[in-house]
């Protein structure tokens, strides 16, 4: 999967409308739309895209995107 | 006195958590058991763990419904007819509505309720079932009467069985047969454990705290399911049986 249509689903998924940039510097954590129901999201996200089960514990380490995607494997983006 | 001597329950689920535990504590009680599971080494070490003998195990995915009929009567055939029938097989889900859709809702449906109808289905049948009567339960959830964010799938799979044992209790009430549902709180398996570590961990400690009793243990539930398999509970049913610690309360 390429970043920039992860981060376009992402984006769409999330429904974040607080941030005119939504890329992979964006801190996640100071988000409006980053709630526990956000991140309960972003487990079921992972898992649709990649077959990967993350933790909260796993997500709770997490700031921006980048973290993100290096949390679920730098290798399984094409980009 | 509580026993289930000479009973024959057949247990879906019963290769791990509640099912399991159910398994082991009625054999103590005298029951003679079909157990189903679809993982092999622990179905296999639930038969290992039970009292008594004759019972019998049967490897399958009770999702399979071209082929259920067939084993599950093969299955009464050898063991003799049929005085209860516990529906432990569920799986768990917590995924918010908008990652919802029609596949997750379907696997869900599929394991959690229509399996426990259809195997009702084959084992009310007169070959199958015991004429004086049989205790039928499902175990529901105590989300099946509640809600919470994340569980729109899991709680309607859960609730379904509730009405539907409502249903099933009038119409097979003619044939003895006494249909109840069990809807437990958050009670420790490696289900559960596993569905805690995937929950924000704020979510997590206020599941905790609204259990005034704590988490619940799986032999909790199996003496629940013991008094309602036995003779004991002989004018319980259509009814839905809260275990939870206190959780529904406040």
């Amino acid at each position: 999967m390429k970043k920039s249509d992860f981060l376009n689903e992402l984006h769409e998924f999330l429904e974040i409308e607080s941030v005119e940039s939504f890329n992979v510097n964006t801190n996640l954590i100071n988000l409006d739309e980053y709630d526990s129901l956000a991140i309960m999201s972003i487990v079921a996200f992972i898992d649709e895209k990649f077959s990967s089960k993350l933790t909260s514990n796993q997500l709770a380490g997490i700031v921006t995107i980048k973290d993100l995607i290096e949390l679920v494997g730098n290798e399984k983006f094409e980009d | 006195m509580l026993d289930l001597i000479g009973k024959k329950i057949l247990i879906s689920g019963a290769s791990s958590g509640i099912g399991r535990e159910c398994a082991i504590f009625c054999s103590k009680i005298g029951a003679t058991l079909i157990i189903i599971g679809r993982d092999k080494s622990r179905l296999q070490n639930t038969l290992d763990s039970l009292s008594g003998k004759n019972h019998i195990q049967l490897l399958l995915d009770i999702t399979d419904f071209e082929s259920l009929e067939s084993v599950i009567s093969k299955a009464i055939e050898n063991i003799g007819k049929i005085d209860g029938f516990l529906h432990c097989a569920g799986i768990e889900s917590t995924v918010p509505l908008r990652s919802m859709n029609a596949k997750k809702y379907r696997e869900l449906f599929s394991v959690n309720t229509i399996s426990a109808l259809e195997l009702s289905r084959i084992i009310s049948k007169k070959k199958n079932i015991n004429p004086n009567g049989a205790s039928f339960i499902f175990i529901s959830s105590v989300m099946g009467i509640l809600g919470a964010s994340g569980k729109v799938g899991y709680c309607s799979s859960k609730s379904a069985l509730i009405s539907a044992s409502k249903a099933m209790a009038v119409e097979l009430a003619p044939k003895k047969i006494r249909v109840n549902c069990v809807l437990p709180g958050m009670v420790e398996t490696e289900m559960t454990k596993k569905m805690i570590l995937e929950l924000p961990t704020e979510s997590a400690k206020e599941i905790k705290t609204k259990h005034p009793l704590g988490y619940g243990e799986t032999i909790d539930i199996a003496n629940l399911c013991a008094f309602l398999l036995s003779d004991l509970s002989k004018w319980i049913t259509g009814t839905e049986l809260v275990i939870d610690g206190g959780y529904s309360c406040q």
